[in-house]
């Protein structure tokens, strides 16, 4: 099915708050999604997954520049560690992190640090990708979710002898239709609709506005 | 660029003073108003309009096209008349059947495009659309208005002035859809295009092209059941019929939602009120231009009417205030005066109800179109810019944006029923925004973050709970949940006007005091609030139509004579 970028973050929002994600991580949640969705990556399918999985992930847990997961033996959420390891790259030039579920979410976090003589490497156990000053990211960072766990380690580089680019917005041209799996989008649908709340009579005619007959 | 006017400069008004809902909701519309600023384009670019298909019968059932081109890119209204029973007339968002609706194509439509558009812009939220559409709205007609217009001329005679004034246009739209609503185009795809780089854009092209089909409409019909004798609307009269629109809470959370684009609009605004309070002496045409818009200004209030218990008393006061504002400047003393503007801006600011002074606002920009318009090429934005959390600042530096840019909330006591007297939510029905009371209703554990100042307050508490050297970074692995809140507190760090300086769920906020902001940046000028949570408004009232727009620079319509 077809969809617009907007019904993607949005519908990613809700489905992430409805999983039980605090807003703030559900808005990262949502950009990330959307940018995924940009690259015609199956952010769809793996969201859902990964809310289905809420139960056996964990929150990251920082230990000393590393970010690890906070329960042994649990691997850590991809969002959560992705708007961590975007925070701490405010502080530090790099940082490992362990046992991220997915890895491919990291990549739209790693993206928003990239600007301004600002590139990225991303390294892991048999693979690297990295994305330019000018958010141009190569192509192994969409083969990110077959990255097995273990350590990932992402490192800023700044060049100031490089061109002071930019960094474009969207990182690549919106393709002309953005697809969705109907199932998966089905499934996010109902963790979104955790969130709202059921109407009532009372509710229709006190809490929304127009009245029931506006004929004038 | 707006930058150039700091927190420094004295006539720049503060967002302590701007961004309080009680002046908010006393907001009306200026030169910089989208609507003012697309007609302004097409002007001055002279887009080409043109109604390539009008295939409508008697009951005003069928299918219409109007066409612009406006430079590099053509865009087509799509218009679908449908039969409408009255029982099923309603302009709540659950609805499923209207008078018309439409959906503005990107380009010219196919025969084909324009059968895949029936299939789904009639069914609105229940169908499906590409990104060829851009936006997708329907409308209803005004039962009063509709009817009479059409009698009258069919009977050869124009409709009833005063009737025409008291409700102000032929059909009202109940929803306007952009960016990537049920499937049409993101503004992203679009947004680069020059005529459509402004605020609501293409939501303002549709419901100009909206317009000159409700009143093609209504001289069609006549035409049709009085093919002799029936005449057209006369230019002067159609002009004063705009498009209505039932706006209610659905709006709400856009402004809490869009904190840069907020800032953007407003800074724009206050930057050309203070360029104009700058000026140190003004000509005679400008004073003349003024005293022109106060004459019609106080023409239109006359005739502002409302039922609304609390906007229906300030009408006359600020009728009074236009009243005092002309005894004012009649004398032409503060004319003689440096900064004349800033004169009278500093009266009405001692002076005036908040209505009188915000209408001022307006007035005061009118004469200055060379000097400000260009700010109305300034008030969009990305809120991606914003979105990304500088986990480096620490604590204490975060503490001190937060006593520095809400002192206004910090200081409010949360404990107190009253203050967290309201919740917004999402109704699962039609997934419309609602208001609830939290003492009343269920689904206040559902609900929306649009309460800012709460969650700054608890944020706050959780920050001196903290040690003061802590990084954000740290302290966001471990209090996760103030994510959202730290987002906005270093948005407002750096975009003073991006926060509404008010409490969303104080049990005394009334929501059409957001709704009213919103719409007077759109260019509304009548505003009719129904209750608290929603408002009539009419849009293009004194508008010259597409085929007008060539004849004059059409500068000051929206002041009728």
């Amino acid at each position: 099915m077809i969809v617009s970028l907007n019904e993607v973050e949005s519908l990613s929002l809700k489905a992430a708050r409805g999983a039980g994600m605090s807003w703030g991580l559900a808005e990262e949640a949502a950009h990330a999604a959307r940018w995924l969705a940009v690259c015609s990556w199956a952010w769809d399918r793996s969201l859902v997954a990964l809310l289905e999985r809420r139960d056996q992930i964990a929150a990251p847990m920082l230990v000393g520049h590393d970010i690890s997961s906070s329960r042994q033996g649990l691997a850590i959420c991809p969002i959560h560690a992705g708007a961590a390891m975007a925070d701490l790259l405010h502080l530090h030039e790099s940082v490992t992190l362990y046992d991220v579920l997915s890895p491919i979410w990291l990549v739209p976090f790693a993206h928003r640090r990239t600007g301004e003589h600002r590139s990225i490497e991303v390294a892991w156990a048999g693979g690297a990708c990295s994305i330019s000053a000018g958010g141009a990211v190569s192509a192994e960072a969409l083969g990110m979710q077959n990255v097995p766990l273990g350590w990932i380690r992402v490192e800023l580089k700044t060049d100031v002898s490089s061109p002071n680019v930019a960094r474009p917005l969207t990182h690549a041209a919106i393709p002309a239709s953005i697809q969705a799996d109907p199932a998966a989008w089905a499934a996010l649908e109902q963790w979104a609709a955790r969130t709202y709340v059921p109407a009532s009579l009372q509710s229709r005619l006190a809490g929304a506005g127009a009245g029931l007959s506006d004929n004038d | 660029m707006s930058g150039e006017r700091t927190q420094a400069d004295p006539l720049l008004r503060s967002p302590d003073t701007v961004m309080r809902l009680a002046r908010m909701g006393s907001a009306h519309q200026t030169r910089l108003s989208f609507l003012r600023a697309l007609l302004r384009r097409a002007i001055r670019e002279r887009w080409q309009f043109s109604r390539p298909r009008f295939d409508i019968d008697a009951r005003g059932v069928g299918t219409a096209v109007y066409q612009v081109v406006a430079g590099d890119y053509t865009y087509s209204l799509v218009a679908f008349g449908h039969d409408l029973p009255a029982e099923k007339r309603t302009d709540r968002v659950i609805a499923e059947e209207w008078d018309a609706t439409f959906a503005l194509f990107d380009g010219v439509p196919t025969d084909a495009d324009i059968e895949r558009m029936r299939a789904n812009v009639p069914r609105q939220e229940a169908g499906r659309c590409l990104a060829s559409e851009l936006v997708l709205a329907r409308a209803n007609r005004s039962v009063r208005l509709f009817d009479h217009v059409v009698d009258a001329l069919a009977s050869g005679a124009q409709p009833d002035m005063e009737a025409l004034e008291a409700t102000g246009y032929l059909m009202r739209t109940t929803a306007v859809y952009g960016n990537g609503k049920f499937g049409i185009a993101d503004r992203d795809r679009f947004k680069a295009r020059s005529e459509m780089a402004g605020p609501f854009r293409a939501e303002m092209l549709t419901v100009y092209l909206i317009r000159a089909f409700t009143t093609d409409l209504a001289e069609y019909m006549a035409r049709l059941r009085a093919p002799d004798r029936a005449v057209v609307l006369q230019p002067a009269l159609r002009r004063r019929l705009g498009v209505g629109n039932a706006t209610g809470l659905g709006m709400a959370p856009f402004l809490v939602r869009h904190p840069l684009l907020l800032h953007r609009w407003v800074i724009a605004r206050e930057a050309a009120l203070a360029r104009v309070r700058s000026i140190e002496a003004v000509d005679d045409a400008a004073r003349t231009r003024f005293l022109t818009a106060l004459a019609s200004g106080r023409r239109l209030v006359a005739r502002w009417h409302t039922d609304d218990p609390v906007q229906a008393p300030r009408i006359p006061i600020l009728a009074v205030d236009l009243e005092r504002l002309e005894n004012f400047v009649q004398g032409g003393a503060v004319f003689r005066e440096t900064r004349p503007w800033d004169g009278i801006y500093r009266w009405a600011e001692c002076e005036l109800s908040l209505e009188g002074q915000e209408f001022i606002v307006s007035l005061l920009l009118e004469p200055h179109g060379a000097l400000v318009d260009e700010l109305a090429e300034e008030m969009s934005a990305d809120e991606d810019t914003v979105f990304d959390i500088d986990g480096g600042r620490t604590c204490g530096e975060l503490l001190a944006d937060i006593e520095h840019s809400y002192a206004w909330a910090v200081g409010l006591n949360f404990a107190q029923p009253e203050k967290t007297g309201l919740f917004w939510y999402v109704s699962e029905e039609k997934l419309e925004p609602r208001l609830g009371v939290r003492a009343d209703e269920p689904g206040a554990d559902l609900e929306q973050p649009l309460a800012v100042a709460r969650d700054v307050s608890e944020l706050r508490a959780a920050l001196r709970a903290a040690p003061t050297g802590e990084r954000v970074g740290m302290f966001l692995m471990r209090e996760p949940q103030h994510r959202h809140t730290v987002r906005r507190v270093q948005v407002m760090a750096r975009y003073p006007y991006a926060e509404i300086r008010d409490n969303l769920i104080d049990g005394s906020m009334r929501a059409v005091d957001i709704l009213r902001y919103k719409l007077a940046f759109f260019g509304v000028t009548r505003f009719d609030p129904r209750s608290d949570k929603w408002l009539r408004i009419t849009l293009y009232q004194g508008a010259p139509f597409p085929s007008e727009l060539g004849t004059g620079d059409w500068d000051d319509w929206i002041w009728p004579a």
